[in-house]
């Protein structure tokens, strides 16, 4: 298990905007510098410890400021007539032999 | 040119019927324009009736409505794209910036990969495979070189184009990135391809020198250059003093095991390349090729496709994706 990261213990929250949460709960702890604009949530467990308790484990990946480059070749025509990408060849046969 | 007679005109308005375009220009399957003068009067009571008098007297034709191609082989394009998740993506052999920005909303979007920036212009090829670059919102593309009408001794010298994007964001320096797709070996004679393949590397060269000269450090040029390494055709950009560097002789490449980017990914396939500046190169963080949308061996058991590929045809490409991961 990876221990790293952040364990809370949370009581019976609203989950609806839990970024929002974590956002505050972070900055009311003292672990404001967790998060940057890059910060990435990457991992959630939670655990249930009893009756509207949760340990919640946070751990955060920093985004490298760096991107990834990729180079294909599709080998791929992407359109084709709409008559001759049907299901069936009976309703573009009609269009074709006009 | 003969006058439409009675008959003619009767011949035409049935036939517009039968296309279902006897209300409108457009019908489900075919569009028609009618560009100068006109072929149809359509009413607001009454019938539609031929006006034109002849056929000089407009010009105009029936088009066939295209969509976006949805087969195996499409969606594992689409799942190669998805699985690569690049953020510059450099397409090869792709007809028009619709089909493009079709494909990307049509087959992307549904599977959460689409792109933002999508640009292609047109190249020389006759057949519409171009050349283009796709970008994820942080990545504009700021600025287009065309070299499309770059000529040597009379003659084009790019078979599709070698357009350089520029490409920025608010918090790096920009990119310059040469997309190309140099002349195949299968078409025409062997001299004649090698002489035209050296051309163009050449050309990239020059540009590449240019840029540099003008401080531009960052530069990739991409694509699938049709030769390998070791290649004369080629060396004006891999040796002859230049200073981009393959990725795949990065010490951060992870091979699986197969030289070549092409078929069966043999030491003769390797024709794709991530050629990178020196600021590129020093980096990269991790590199590699990604090549499960392509069918391996006469079984496709030569290596791991996706499950879906059950026949040859299913494939997303012949090629497999080269990626690197580039820390700024």
């Amino acid at each position: 298990m990876d221990l790293s990261g952040i364990w809370v213990w949370i009581s019976d929250l609203k989950h609806r905007d839990l970024g929002t949460f974590i956002s505050h709960y972070l900055v009311l702890t003292g672990f404001y510098w967790l998060l940057p604009e890059t910060c990435l949530l990457s991992r959630l467990q939670r655990a249930n410890r009893g009756r509207n308790w949760y340990l919640y484990h946070y751990t955060y990946k920093l985004e490298a400021n760096g991107m990834r480059i990729a180079s294909f070749n599709v080998e791929n025509l992407f359109s084709r007539a709409s008559a001759m990408n049907l299901a069936s060849w009976s309703e573009g046969k009609e269009i074709l032999a006009e | 040119m003969p006058a439409y007679s009675q008959t003619d005109k009767e011949a035409i308005l049935a036939g517009i019927d039968r296309l279902g375009l006897y209300r409108n220009d457009e019908s489900k399957f075919v569009v028609l324009r009618q560009n100068h003068g006109r072929l149809l009067k359509r009413p607001t009571l009454g019938l539609p009736e031929v006006v034109a008098e002849g056929r000089s007297a407009w010009i105009g034709w029936l088009e066939l409505k295209t969509e976006t191609v949805n087969e195996v082989a499409t969606q594992m394009t689409a799942k190669v794209i998805q699985d690569v998740n690049a953020d510059i993506l450099a397409v090869i052999e792709a007809e028009d910036r619709i089909a493009l920005r079709h494909f990307n909303e049509q087959l992307l979007a549904p599977i959460n990969a689409a792109y933002h920036g999508i640009m292609l212009v047109d190249g020389n090829d006759d057949r519409g495979i171009d050349v283009g670059l796709l970008t994820r919102p942080g990545y504009a593309i700021e600025s287009i070189v065309s070299h499309v009408d770059d000529v040597q001794e009379g003659n084009r010298i790019f078979s599709r184009d070698c357009p350089e994007f520029s490409v920025g964001s608010s918090d790096r320096a920009n990119l310059l990135i040469l997309v190309n797709h140099f002349k195949s070996k299968g078409y025409g004679s062997q001299a004649g391809s090698d002489a035209r393949r050296k051309a163009q590397a050449q050309r990239v060269r020059e540009i590449h020198d240019l840029r540099k000269s003008q401080g531009v450090e960052a530069i990739a040029v991409v694509g699938d250059l049709n030769d390998t390494p070791d290649s004369a055709s080629l060396a004006p950009l891999i040796s002859e003093g230049s200073d981009l560097q393959d990725i795949f002789a990065h010490p951060q490449f992870q091979s699986d095991g197969r030289p070549g980017t092409y078929g069966n990914g043999t030491k003769a396939g390797k024709i794709d390349y991530l050629l990178l500046s020196p600021k590129l190169f020093e980096g990269v963080t991790a590199a590699g090729t990604w090549r499960k949308g392509v069918w391996g061996g006469k079984k496709g058991t030569l290596f791991p496709h996706y499950d879906e590929m059950t026949k040859s045809v299913h494939a997303a490409s012949d090629h497999a994706v080269v990626s690197a991961d580039i820390a700024l």
